[in-house]
């Protein structure tokens, strides 16, 4: 009787449970099916439907295009402008590539670029770039009057928002529905946010690439993104975490490109407040910190150390003459000792007036930097600085540095995003500058507005060397690493050459092996 | 029977405001002005001040609290959910561009919860007490102490990077699903195991059954089916009220296994402090909430005479 | 405490004391929490190491003797951080579970025993509470406030208080109207003794029962936001965090993830089973799975 019972619940349990786990099984073994990608590329960036909400991933893809480009020496470039040309101080005039289409077949002329840069120039994010007028002078220029003698010109021109886009996909009131440009490839569907597919543009101007269908995913977690790519998910995962380098290089089939761009990780300081308002404060942080230590230690030697903006091996903006090798601890206890900031007893942490010498600093979770903000913690507490981390979301910190005073917060920049040394002004120019040291150096803010408008690039190239110098001594931020991006691919991915701004995957020189 | 149903969705509807109200002062209560994210976004570069102060007064920001509650709550009424801080796209139709992934995922998830549950629920009840109810229940306990975020990497390891049988992450084909919903289906099997072990147990010691016995009904089958519909109405429910769950779930799971969806929107916007997305995905999740909860509340009612009406609360 | 009450309180732990004894699930479950207790406590005071301390020479090593579960990126000791990660993980889910409880039992209170009007306007604010996902208000409410232990606490001790007020409000109104309640009130008891008396005895078991099974949600909780981000600050050791921070380890170096995940686990099986004991010795019948809700 009771055997029965024991047989008959366990064989409808059995059941259950077996019929469970063929569907689960089921369910593991049907991969994709109707994925009909060539190439599929995973990245953290989110990729939007107009390229005035950061149209980073449109370009990166070789969906929209710009006037200008980008070259391998991080210099503006011709894309749909063959040539430019500075008639005066204040006005250039742009020669327009012939016979390019638009996705949508309409033709690009000068008409068409004006209606799209006019868009652009009057948008929030061209707001510091002083375009006057922009007007067609014949179908196939473009000119282009500046308020002020304005160097950069191109180089803003080469930016992501400044792509063009067929008059037909710029509604009435300006808003963009379809990302339509020029570029190899056009987009096929977008979920904003999430996902993007391109096709290939086999009207394109310039050599058809192979692929022909591209998907870029949106993967915002590092480790997923790198698993995706080992469980062939992905043939290319962009920018993953140095920690993985190693254990990717050691991986069959699966190949790594580290390539520096023109990107530093740094700490900036309250120059306003109290302890940081005090030069040899700063210094002392600047002299505290060993950087190699970093970089050999948790970044696993992908990055170099750095004292300032530019790497000598990306550009030649970069001062060569810098002195590197900053790291002496005993300058730092120093420089504290004269700053009034003692050692006191057996406490650690140095006090003046009765006030430990206690720092917040502020950073996000990207790029490695919390755990650079950890070591940091340990580097400057030997000099007796007690360093307190916070981590919090990107657009938080900057939102709360910009708003309040603060003593320090560790972020990455890129400093060449658009590809010219003005880039400076943003960082250490006194009204200008969009970092929050509050820093001001008359010295330097002429240097920069002068480099602004001079046309000899040798006048421009010395006057950005003084600048690094100078605002070294200074330390409002105290650089520490240059950024290599992390870039690994599938075995059968070969052409692919890392661009220094990023500005583009190049898709259309890499081939793919079945 | 009508007054007691305009009782109920009168109740109903002072909670969704009271709801709607602490949603929308969420935004009071943030440090930091929306007016300075949106224009530092915008421009790539800090405001001055009095871009600010021109922007706050074109948008409304300076109008009372209840001013600017009010018309968010009548745009809100009729589907406007505003527009995000970062993103041009209307936050409307980014919850519904995540919400069938996020609810593919919490169907999925009850599947699995209630394939593994009412097995081994019936088992351990009907053998009470035994080494199979025992290992049913430590089994029990530790997918509900299980953290899912680990058991989702420990899944994730074995399943995707050693075996090679399921994709990492993302959405897109049943085999996308599987992971995501063994995770958080597992937690809730835990306890939905416990409940059905429970009224099991009740139903196979109430009356009817052993009156079912000595009227000689012999085979067990018959009297166990008999059970275990009646032991599976309040499984109905708590499947119900597992909605919950599966909504606190879905934010970590779908960030482990890096699926858009409701969870992913909204820690995102909370990173990213994109009130409007907050404000918009907690509203949509509490509403479901609430009408759920009162949909099970009815079907229980509906499904068990038993259970007095009007007096449950 | 006066004499009368103490004897109340004595004669309810007289009730429950044999079957908390021959209980093994409480016997079982004390046993791991109490295991966890000397761990947090004495765990950090015989480690020769310090959970801050960095040693970049030998980071991301293997389980060894030196390091019985290796060490993370910085060259930390894993196991002295997880000793450290177990005294916030107890301090925090014991600390939001109080204040939950006070918040719950205080509301749950004033509404059985004020008018009908306050009774209404507090049982709608409890509806209103568990109107939101519980996990979801919270990261909602600790994003806000901005990532650290102490936010974490309001965010998870704000969104669970509800199912207490309903608890003690029900168990209130089910003796309010019993006759030793009627007749102390007949003889003009005041009412706060009337409150510590009867009230606050009868609502103990069901609060405890609750309580206890509640630490592991709230603990488990807790983890999920740190390991989201929005808990622990660097340099200190929380497991939720240690498993975020690992994560990018997780080929490489598991042992970063599992040990503080084999830690939660067993944190949260010892509330579990505490609280399932207790509920089984205490036989509150206003608490059954279904009003268990997850935070």
């Amino acid at each position: 009787m009771k055997e029965t019972r024991f047989t008959m619940d366990r064989r409808t349990a059995l059941q259950t449970t077996i019929s469970a786990a063929t569907l689960a099984v089921a369910g593991c073994l049907s991969k994709d099916p109707d994925d009909d990608a060539d190439f599929r590329i995973g990245g953290p960036w989110k990729p939007s439907r107009d390229p005035l909400d950061g149209g980073s991933q449109l370009r990166r893809l070789g969906i929209t295009e710009a006037l200008v480009g980008v070259d391998y020496d991080a210099n503006p470039t011709p894309e749909l402008a063959t040539e430019w040309e500075r008639l005066d101080d204040y006005r250039w005039e742009f020669a327009l590539r012939e016979g390019v289409p638009f996705h949508d077949g309409e033709s690009l002329d000068a008409a068409a670029a004006v209606e799209s840069l006019r868009r652009t120039a009057d948008a929030a994010a061209f707001a510091d770039v002083p375009i006057d007028a922009i007007e067609a002078v014949d179908e196939a220029t473009v000119a282009v009057e500046t308020e002020t003698p304005f160097t950069p010109l191109p180089a803003h021109l080469s930016r992501n928002e400044a792509v063009l886009l067929s008059p037909e996909a710029i509604g009435e009131d300006g808003s963009v529905t379809e990302p339509v440009s020029t570029g190899p490839f056009a987009v096929d569907t977008l979920q904003s946010g999430t996902e993007l597919r391109a096709v290939r543009n086999d009207d394109y101007y310039g050599e058809r690439p192979e692929m022909e269908i591209v998907r870029y995913e949106v993967v915002s977690d590092d480790q997923t993104r790198r698993m995706k790519l080992e469980n062939r998910e992905l043939e290319m995962a962009r920018i993953l975490p140095h920690e993985m380098v190693s254990a990717l290089e050691s991986t069959d089939e699966i190949d790594v490109y580290r390539h520096e761009v023109p990107r530093i990780r740094f700490l900036t300081f309250d120059t306003q407040s109290e302890p940081f308002d005090d030069d040899r404060v700063r210094q002392a942080v600047d002299h505290a910190i060993d950087r190699a230590a970093i970089t050999e230690g948790p970044l696993n030697g992908v990055d170099d150390p750095a004292v300032g903006p530019f790497s000598p091996d990306v550009t030649e903006w970069a001062n060569p003459d810098l002195e590197t090798d900053r790291y002496d601890p005993d300058r730092a206890r120093s420089l504290l000792s004269e700053a009034d900031w003692t050692v006191d007893g057996g406490d650690s942490v140095r006090t003046r007036d009765g006030d430990e010498l206690a720092v917040d600093v502020f950073t996000f979770d990207a790029r490695s930097l919390p755990l650079i903000a950890e070591v940091l913690q340990d580097q400057l507490a030997t000099v007796g600085i007690d360093l307190d981390v916070t981590v919090m979301e990107y657009s938080t910190m900057v939102d709360r540095v910009g708003q309040d005073s603060f003593d320090s917060y560790l972020t990455s920049w890129g400093t060449l995003w658009y590809p010219d040394p003005d880039r400076l002004s943003d960082m250490f120019h006194s009204e200008a500058a969009s970092l929050h040291h509050g820093y001001e150096n008359e010295r330097v803010d002429t240097l920069l507005e002068e480099g602004r408008e001079l046309r000899d690039r040798d006048a421009r190239r010395e006057r950005y060397h003084d600048i690094q110098s100078l605002v070294l001594e200074d330390a409002p931020i105290a650089v520490l690493t240059n950024y290599a991006n992390v870039v690994a691919t599938t075995s059968a991915i070969s052409g692919y050459e890392p661009h220094p701004t990023e500005l583009h995957y190049g898709l259309d020189s890499m081939t793919l092996e079945e | 029977m009508l007054r007691a149903l305009l009782v109920r969705l009168g109740s109903l509807s002072s909670v969704l405001l009271g709801v709607s109200l602490i949603t929308y002062g969420f935004m009071f209560l943030t440090p930091g002005d929306p007016a300075y994210t949106i224009l530092r976004e915008q421009r790539q570069s800090p405001p001055s001040e009095s871009q600010v102060a021109s922007f706050r007064a074109e948008h409304g920001l300076d109008d009372p609290f209840l001013v600017q509650y009010v018309s968010w709550l009548t745009d809100a009424l009729q589907g406007d959910l505003g527009t995000s801080y970062y993103q041009s796209e209307s936050i409307t139709s980014l919850v519904l561009a995540s919400l069938p992934n996020t609810l593919e995922l919490a169907l999925a998830a009850t599947a699995v919860s209630l394939v593994l549950a009412v097995p081994l629920g019936v088992l351990s009840a009907v053998h009470r007490d035994t080494w199979i109810d025992r290992t049913s229940q430590i089994a029990a306990l530790i997918g509900v102490s299980m953290p899912n975020f680990w058991l989702g990497y420990l899944l994730l390891l074995v399943c995707s990077l050693w075996l090679g049988l399921t994709p990492v992450g993302g959405v897109g084909t049943f085999g996308h699903l599987v992971l995501p919903a063994i995770t958080l289906g597992s937690g809730m099997a835990a306890i939905v195991t416990r409940i059905v072990r429970t009224s099991m147990l009740e139903v196979i010691e109430a009356d009817y059954v052993d009156t079912a016995r000595s009227k000689g009904v012999r085979n067990r089958l018959v009297i166990y089916k008999h059970a275990l519909r009646n032991a599976l109405i309040p499984v109905v429910t708590i499947v119900g009220l597992q909605f919950g769950f599966v909504i606190n779930g879905a934010v970590i799971v779908e960030a482990v296994f890096q699926r858009p969806g409701l969870g992913t929107l909204l820690v995102d916007a909370v990173f990213a402090r994109d009130y409007p997305i907050v404000q918009g995905v907690v509203l949509v999740t509490a509403i479901a909430f609430v009408v759920t909860n009162q949909v099970v509340d009815l079907a229980y009612v509906a499904l068990d005479p038993r259970v007095e009406r009007g007096e449950r609360s | 405490m006066s004499e009368q009450n103490r004897l109340e309180w004595r004669r309810r732990l007289d009730r429950w004391r044999p079957e908390i004894r021959t209980n093994t699930t409480i016997r079982l479950g004390g046993g791991v929490v109490g295991l966890l207790a000397i761990v947090a406590l004495v765990g950090p005071l015989v480690s020769p190491y310090e959970p801050t301390t960095q040693a970049l020479e030998s980071r991301l090593q293997g389980p060894t003797l030196a390091h019985p579960l290796g060490t993370d990126a910085l060259g930390r000791d894993v196991a002295t951080r997880l000793t450290y990660g177990a005294r916030v993980s107890l301090a925090l889910a014991v600390v939001a579970t109080t204040i939950r409880v006070a918040i719950g039992t205080t509301i749950g209170l004033l509404a059985a025993t004020g008018g009908r009007f306050i009774d209404a306007l507090l049982m709608r604010l409890v509806d209103v509470q568990l109107a939101f996902p519980g996990l979801v208000l919270a990261l909602v409410i600790a994003g806000v406030l901005g990532p650290s232990l102490r936010n974490v606490v309001i965010a998870l001790s704000v969104v669970g208080w509800a199912s207490y007020a309903r608890v003690v409000r029900g168990s209130v109104l089910a003796i309010r109207d019993r006759p030793f309640v009627q007749s102390s009130k007949l003889y003009g008891t005041p009412r706060r003794r009337l409150v510590r008396r009867h009230l606050l005895p009868h609502v103990a078991s069901p609060v405890l029962v609750l309580a206890t099974l509640n630490l592991g949600t709230v603990a488990l909780a807790a983890a999920g936001l740190s390991y989201l981000g929005l808990g622990a600050q660097p340099p200190t050791a929380e497991w939720g965090t240690m498993i975020a921070g690992g994560r990018n380890y997780l080929r490489s170096a598991p042992w970063l993830v599992t040990a503080p995940g084999v830690a939660i686990m067993l944190t949260v099986v010892g509330f579990n089973l505490l609280g399932d004991g207790l509920r089984d010795a205490l036989d509150p019948d206003h608490i059954d799975d279904r009003k268990r809700r997850r935070t």
